[in-house]
């Protein structure tokens, strides 16, 4: 089922949450919604869930407008942070709880209701909690359980609000790759919100990036992270450093009203000054960054620069605090300053 | 290991704990025994008769009658405001609050004596229920009335802060899995703050049958038809039927001591299951 926003405000008060906000979500695709927190991911989620109503514009499943019905004749499947399992209910009795508290002549067999809970159980492997109440399971148990609930109902949507938030890292890395095949094996159009940029990134066919209730940029990750649309967008996924000016034919020039957003690893360390390395700088710190390597540096008049190398490259240029190096960019953009935002502030003249 | 620099002397931890015993012996523990002794003290005959007496059992099933009514309607005005109150955001909550807590803090013959202001004869409404022959005052309605009224705070008090802990997500997730209003609140949200509200009702009724300032101002004291036990109490005492008072007034201690051992099973269990994870993650 296709999902269309159309012109979505939402306000609180006088914080305006979600503004005019549009988007259409194809069938059978998996899309993340990734912002900082408040730039309204979350109230945009709840929206399409009907769980909040928007103060203007519609949403509209397959076409149809769905204002007016309640969140629980929508059909979708909510997955909350904190999962909202049933506390005192089973693990068996939280799958099932959808399927009876449907109304008599909708609602299947108790040997049947049986059946799907067994099998979608099965499916987030933990067929052998069934007996077992919530609070006996682990965080990235609850959170597949939640999940099989969710999916009981059947929805022809999935939504999923940081569903792996609370979670340590390694469990979360591993339900990131179980959700993606979760999607590949049941096509079921999913939504999910997620302030990690690596999560987005990693799962998402296409990732759509909010910020203060608008949408700054949509599309592929690969195209998103490669081709930002928006300072915001460039900042947002990934560290940069940000310098002050333009960059002509690999030097710096100063004062001018742009700004140049340069990512950790598309800058180029050298020893020896040279075209392609015009910058001087001093080395602060070299730390290993898990599968690369970190620089700190800094630039005369205090500007600090974030490298990532290769352990190889680190090897050969076998760098230590107090030495003198030589910096250039492989990659960069160049941005006009006054579309830079304020998070981008705690940046560097060049 | 290093000594814990807190620790008093011995002597200071059993003179502490001394004097609590027996401040709360003398003030609790004898008062008590004494209910039944002075019952008792002409004989089991005696203390028989004025127990099965027809206006002791009158103003015994008044006050359980009372008491029970409070208990429902105390109960289902307490989830509900309760839950209005943890769930939604509107101007005038805590104002709400304040007064649901009113009757704790408005002595209970000033209560009284406002329903009297109200249903009297010559109250607000009096000539109203006059005209159409309804008896308020001096009549059940009244007691039923100033028990509700004094009993209303212990629901709400009680489910407020669980409801509170326990948030809305469960509920939010009930409700898009398709469960209607009437399905959430009896498969989510009340077997979530069961216990509360089980704490709630309990301190509800204990206070019911106990309650005497504002029902001595509206019950008229008509003997078997508007005395309560307490009031019944109060009058056999003034007739000076020592023994009877107090034999009437262990059924009310009885009462009292049953409550007391519910409260203990409840808040036993409360924190048995509280401890088994019904906590918030």
């Amino acid at each position: 089922m296709s999902i269309s926003i159309d012109g979505v405000t939402k306000r609180f008060g006088s914080f305006t949450a979600l503004d005019k906000l549009s988007l259409e979500i194809g069938s059978g695709e998996l899309v993340a919604l990734l912002g900082p927190s408040g730039s309204g991911k979350t109230t945009l989620l709840r929206i399409i869930a009907g769980l909040e109503s928007a103060d203007d514009g519609r949403v509209l499943f397959t076409g149809r407008d769905q204002t007016g019905v309640g969140a629980k004749d929508r059909g979708v499947g909510f997955v909350f942070q904190h999962y909202a399992l049933f506390r005192h209910m089973t693990v068996a009795e939280n799958v099932a709880f959808g399927l009876t508290v449907r109304p008599k002549a909708q609602r299947p067999s108790p040997a049947a209701i049986q059946d799907r809970v067994t099998h979608l159980l099965k499916m987030v492997q933990l067929d052998w909690t069934a007996n077992r109440l919530p609070h006996q399971l682990s965080g990235g148990q609850r959170q597949r359980v939640a999940l099989a609930r969710a999916l009981a109902v059947e929805p022809k949507v999935l939504l999923l609000d940081e569903p792996f938030g609370a979670l340590d890292a390694k469990v979360r890395a591993e339900l990131r790759r179980w959700l993606r095949q979760l999607h590949d094996q049941t096509g079921v159009t999913t939504v999910f919100v997620t302030h990690d940029q690596e999560e987005a990134l990693e799962v998402a066919d296409r990732v759509v990036v909010i910020n203060q209730g608008r949408i700054e940029q949509a599309g592929p990750p690969d195209e998103v992270y490669a081709n930002p649309a928006t300072p915001f967008v460039h900042h947002f996924l990934g560290t940069v450093n940000v310098f002050h000016g333009r960059v002509h034919d690999g030097l710096a020039s100063v004062g001018e009203a742009d700004v140049t957003f340069v990512r950790p690893h598309d800058v180029a360390v050298s020893r020896a000054r040279d075209e392609a390395h015009p910058i001087a700088a001093t080395v602060k710190s070299v730390a290993v960054a898990g599968a690369l390597v970190r620089f700190e540096l800094e630039r005369e008049g205090g500007a600090r620069v974030e490298v990532l190398v290769t352990h190889q490259r680190s090897r050969e240029l076998a760098l230590q605090a107090g030495q003198q190096v030589f910096i250039g960019f492989s990659e960069y953009r160049t941005y006009a300053a006054s579309t830079v935002p304020g998070a981008a502030a705690e940046d560097y003249a060049i | 290991m290093s000594r814990i620099t807190t620790t008093e002397p011995t002597w200071v931890k059993w003179t502490l704990i001394g004097t609590a015993l027996g401040a709360m012996a003398l003030v609790l523990i004898v008062p008590l025994v004494a209910v039944f002794w002075e019952g008792l003290a002409a004989g089991w005959n005696v203390y028989w008769a004025a127990v099965v007496d027809a206006d002791a059992r009158h103003a015994l099933w008044l006050t359980l009658a009372a008491a029970g009514i409070s208990l429902v309607v105390n109960g289902v005005a307490g989830i509900a405001a309760a839950w209005a109150i943890a769930r939604f955001r509107f101007p005038g909550r805590s104002l709400l609050i304040t007064a649901i807590e009113l009757p704790f803090s408005v002595s209970p013959v000033v209560v009284g004596l406002l329903f009297v202001l109200l249903f009297g004869a010559h109250g607000w409404f009096g000539p109203m229920l006059a005209a159409h022959d309804v008896k308020i005052l001096f009549a059940m309605p009244g007691i039923v009335l100033a028990t509700l009224f004094i009993t209303f705070p212990f629901v709400v008090r009680e489910l407020l802060p669980v409801m509170e802990a326990v948030g809305s997500e469960e509920e939010e997730a009930a409700r898009v899995l398709g469960a209607r209003g009437w399905h959430i609140l009896w498969r989510v949200t009340l077997p979530n703050v069961k216990w509360g509200l089980i704490y709630g009702l309990i301190l509800c009724s204990a206070r019911a049958i106990g309650e005497f300032g504002a029902v001595s101002v509206v019950s008229g004291h008509i003997r078997g038809e508007t005395n309560t036990m307490p009031l019944h109490v109060e009058i056999l005492y003034n007739d000076y039927q020592y023994n009877a008072a107090f034999a009437c007034a262990s059924v009310l201690c009885l009462t009292a001591l049953v409550t007391l051992a519910l409260k203990a099973v409840v808040e036993w269990r409360a924190e048995r299951a509280l401890k088994q994870g019904g906590k918030t993650p």
